[in-house]
């Protein structure tokens, strides 16, 4: 029986990177699932409690909870508002609130893309018969803070590494945050572009063709120092990659590029 | 021939390193640091150092049961703090059994007022004080020289502080923010040192200096690592040995300890003792941890005939009393929150204004110190979370930051363009409908003004992104969009 | 002045707890998690090995030529004055001083020069650590004034975990310190320097076999 997954696409990937969000759908449909987009969804809240707006991000959360219903889980292509969800959301409604229970059950059943494809589909990488499309090449991948809040390891590390013809190697000092941080980006924007040039250099100097990047928030911050600096190399999400290696056709693709 | 009287040192901002007019702004001094190529290659590598460190030293000494191990850590220190009242009294017990006075202060002026009386009582004319961050904190140092008592830093990095005018910027390694050739100006012109560059003879000559001071000191001041209530222990760890010297050359003793410190016996001291020098600097322990009981004994020749330690509450009661920040009570003062902390990696230590630098500071400096004075600290930070991931007493020091943010939004004390953006963007994500439409909007006015897909000036709130870097243009059609056109062509 | 009832009445209250409250047990140590060496282990290689990853000097002998050795040692390196604590001196240190040449001088007039011999209560393998209590005839200063010290450890001291140094038996003495290492300091650019206020050169002899 195929197995029925909810979709989640955040706000920020929704607006800037919606091929990675369809990509999200072409992979989990090639292996197997039946992706469902409730399309009644807008966002988690995430901003917004960073910055402090608990009860704004309260209603989000909430709203985010009356439109998940049911049991199937919660994918999502990015790992910050997984974690919002799963680690944080429970903490803004209280254990005896009407929509506690639903609350939860978003918290429980939300899964970060990489960690859905190797926990609950129990993907064999080395079984994924994936071949990066065009020359062998080198990508540098980004490690996402927010992993941190969701066991830490580096799944879709794990999982490109099953592609053939595609070198991926994590960009050197990875765990150093890239200085998106959401409003911290124009809170502090001295800081935080210093902190996007010390990460777009370190990209440069891996001699890299490629940059994966799965959060959307850090892909802006990235990208925009990278094009400041005056470099454009090709940036993408794990699943974008994925999808290509594995030949798949990505919805909407045919019209739009 | 020792350090002049010179009052409190001063940043680039003009205003006092530690102590600057409050409400503080921060943004000016980070600035500054962050142009500064010395100030930021010197704290670059020591922190890197000090992480890498760190992380070898904790992974080959408990391998995977480090998480456990922490988690335990921050067991011993929760439940000390959870019940300091009696944790305290039973300290109090023991160390007054043990020789020692113990004084209660509830502020810096009334600590220094107590350390000063005791100075006086013992006629003090030259004390030596070994590193310790409360009595930073309460500005005893300040308060001694006023009151004419000459007093000397003995921690190397804290003499050579003292003998420029200068102020910590680190918890674990006070003088990150100097390079030798500093230290090499500051001997030569205060202390008639030779002219060399080379810190094994910098450290010769300080060494040197010092031991004439000690020698003549009739009162040392140390602060305190742990209280251990059971005994009435006082555990003072060092690596340079002016600690000891403190403890074992003057007459006289003070040991100024914040409340916080108390833990319940010897045997809670063990995880924390393993913890706190690797995750400091990476060495099993500091070269000297010393157990302190009370003065010398009957039959003993050294250490000191009394023992006063003053106990600081500080403002620590208001975050005993809070319990959604508690627990950052159980901070063991190592560091290593400093040293993996992006931006304090970038805006350095002076840039926070207080005693306490980092992510650490960046929490309890507001709550000791009022919210009100230090509004922008919650806010620098990117919450990426290295912090929460490198203590060893497993301190939520992002959740904190989020609950002290949250204060100030209730205050409605966040600046207009923040409020405003935040307000707009709670508005456009409250249903579907206006979802689209914003992201409709906002697609059209970017696509605009995007130059070949990147947006490089913005105004109003959003300038701070085009200041540092370009805004990649929104797509076309959003994935919802994209899924409805899918949709209604009837392939989804 | 605060006193002592007031302030931490303030506590209880920041905290809601009333005076009478009871106070649970602290929590138990987590000895699987916390102990790193366990009894029976090879200790005086462990012990030697991690002195000398703290930079210490290392030596072993018998204990019958324990003080020999010891003394011979130091006037290798070159030392003419030592000062001994009573705990050195009860392992024969000071006929093996003047057999090897080496003045022996009280602390309060002994030159920097010179090396502090002290016995030491206890050791520790896992980290290289020797512990040493102030007590009449062991004043604090022998291991701390001179540029050398010279800690000796009788085999059987060695304690195989830091758990047990805290758990030494009798009452806490005015002064104990745990020593791991000559004094350092890495406060100037990070550059590792020793004898900073305390000895630059710690040697470590351990005495083997039965005393």
């Amino acid at each position: 029986m195929a197995p029925e997954v909810d979709l989640f696409v955040p706000c920020l990937t929704d607006t800037f990177h919606p091929r990675a969000a369809a990509a999200t759908v072409a992979v989990l449909e090639h292996l197997g699932c039946r992706v469902h987009f409730p399309d009644d969804q807008t966002c988690c809240g995430q901003a917004h409690r960073n910055a402090g707006c608990t009860d704004d991000a309260a209603a989000l959360i909430r709203r985010m909870a009356q439109v998940f219903t049911g049991e199937r889980p919660i994918v999502t292509p990015s790992g910050s508002c997984a974690a919002m969800v799963a680690r944080h959301a429970v903490d803004l409604v209280p254990g005896d609130d009407p929509d506690a229970p639903a609350v939860r059950s978003i918290a429980a059943r939300t899964r970060e893309l990489s960690r859905f494809l190797l926990d609950d589909l129990r993907l064999d990488v080395t079984q994924l018969g994936a071949r990066w499309p065009g020359d062998p090449t080198t990508a540098a991948w980004h490690f996402p803070c927010h992993l941190r809040e969701l066991g830490g390891d580096r799944a879709a590390l794990q999982v490109l590494a099953g592609i053939e013809g595609l070198r991926v190697a994590p960009i050197p000092d990875a765990e150093r945050c890239c200085g998106f941080g959401g409003t911290f980006a124009v809170d502090e924007p001295a800081i935080s572009g210093a902190l996007g040039r010390d990460k777009a250099r370190s990209f440069l100097a891996s001699g890299a063709e490629i940059l994966i990047c799965d959060e959307s928030g850090c892909a802006l911050q990235i990208a925009g120092t990278l094009s400041r600096l005056g470099h454009r190399p090709r940036l993408v999400h794990f699943a974008e990659v994925l999808a290509e290696s594995l030949g798949l056709a990505i919805p909407g693709e045919e019209i739009v590029p | 021939m020792t350090a002049p009287a010179r009052g409190p040192a001063r940043s680039v901002d003009g205003e006092p390193t530690l102590f600057p007019r409050l409400p503080f702004e921060w943004r000016v001094r980070t600035e500054a640091f962050l142009a500064d190529e010395q100030i930021q290659r010197a704290v670059g590598e020591a922190t890197d150092v000090k992480d890498r460190g760190r992380r070898a030293a904790c992974a080959s000494a408990f391998g995977d049961k480090l998480a456990a191990l922490r988690s335990h850590a921050a067991d011993v220190r929760q439940h000390a703090i959870d019940h300091i009242d009696h944790y305290l009294e039973v300290f109090v017990q023991a160390a007054g059994m043990a020789g020692a006075r113990v004084h209660f202060a509830v502020d810096a002026a009334e600590a220094c007022a107590i350390a000063l009386e005791v100075a006086r009582s013992h006629d003090a004319k030259l004390c030596v004080k070994s590193k310790s961050m409360v009595t930073e904190e309460i500005r005893l140092l300040e308060a001694f020289e006023e009151a004419g008592i000459e007093t000397v830093e003995t921690d190397l990095g804290e003499f050579i502080l003292q003998l420029d005018g200068d102020a910590p910027s680190h918890i674990v390694m006070p003088m990150i923010h100097k390079d030798r050739r500093a230290v090499s100006r500051a001997f030569v012109r205060e202390i008639g040192g030779e002219q060399t560059e080379d810190p094994e003879r910098l450290t010769a000559v300080a060494r040197k200096h010092l031991r004439g001071i000690f020698r003549r000191a009739d009162l040392g001041i140390t602060g305190g690592n742990f209280l251990v209530a059971e005994t009435g222990t006082i555990v003072v760890c060092t690596n340079e040995g002016n600690g000891r010297f403190c403890a074992t050359a003057p007459p006289h003793q003070i040991a100024v300890v914040g409340i916080e410190k108390v833990v319940a016996d010897l045997d809670g001291l063990a995880p924390l003792l393993k913890l706190l020098a690797r995750s400091a600097t990476g060495q099993p322990l500091t070269v000297y941890t010393q157990f302190l009981t009370g003065p010398r004994r009957d039959g003993e020749t050294d250490g000191p005939e009394t023992l006063d330690v003053i106990l600081l509450d500080g403002g620590r009661s208001t975050v005993l009393a809070r319990p959604d920040v508690r627990s950052a009570l159980r901070c063991i003062r190592c560091g290593a929150c400093q040293n993996v902390c992006p931006v304090y990696r970038k805006a350095t230590g002076h840039a926070y204004g207080s005693v306490y630098g980092g992510p650490i500071g960046a929490v309890i400096t507001p709550l000791l110190r009022g919210i009100a004075n230090y509004p922008d600290l919650p806010a620098a930070s990117s919450l990426c979370g290295a912090c929460r991931e490198a203590c060893p007493v497993d301190i939520d020091l992002p959740g904190m930051l989020v609950a002290l943010r949250a204060d100030r939004v209730v205050a409605r004390n966040l600046p207009r363009g923040k409020r405003w953006l935040l307000r707009a963007l709670r508005s456009a994500l409250a249903t579907p409908r206006r979802m689209r439409g914003a992201q409709r909007l906002v697609s059209f006015l970017l696509g605009v003004a995007a130059d070949e897909g990147m947006i490089r000036d913005l105004p109003g709130p959003a300038r701070g992104w085009t200041r540092e870097r370009d805004l990649p243009a929104p797509a076309r059609e959003s994935f919802r969009a994209r899924w409805r056109r899918l949709q209604r062509g009837g392939t989804r | 002045m605060t006193d002592r009832a007031a302030f931490l009445t303030r506590l209880g209250e920041a905290l809601d707890r009333r005076p009478r409250d009871p106070v649970p047990r602290a929590p138990l140590l987590a000895e699987a998690l916390v102990r790193r060496v366990a009894a029976g282990s090879l200790l005086v290689d462990r012990f030697l090995a991690e002195v000398a990853a703290a930079g210490g000097e290392t030596a072993r002998a018998p204990i019958a030529e324990l003080a020999s050795i010891t003394a011979a040692r130091l006037a290798t390196l070159g030392i003419h004055h030592a000062i001994l604590d009573a705990d050195a001196e009860r392992l024969g240190m000071r006929e093996a001083c003047d057999r090897a040449g080496i003045v022996l001088v009280p602390l309060a007039e002994a030159p920097e020069a010179a090396a502090g011999i002290t016995g030491v209560v206890a050791a520790v393998a896992e980290t290289g650590t020797v512990v040493l209590d102030a007590a009449p005839g062991t004043p604090r200063g022998t291991s701390l004034l001179p540029t050398t010290h010279v800690a000796i450890v009788l085999e059987e001291q060695i304690l195989p975990d830091l758990i047990d140094a805290l758990r030494l038996p009798g009452e806490m003495p005015s002064s104990r310190v745990w020593v791991t290492g000559p004094s350092k300091t890495a406060d100037i650019e990070g550059v590792l320097v020793t004898g900073v206020h305390g000895p630059a050169r710690w040697i470590v002899v351990v005495g083997t076999g039965s005393g």
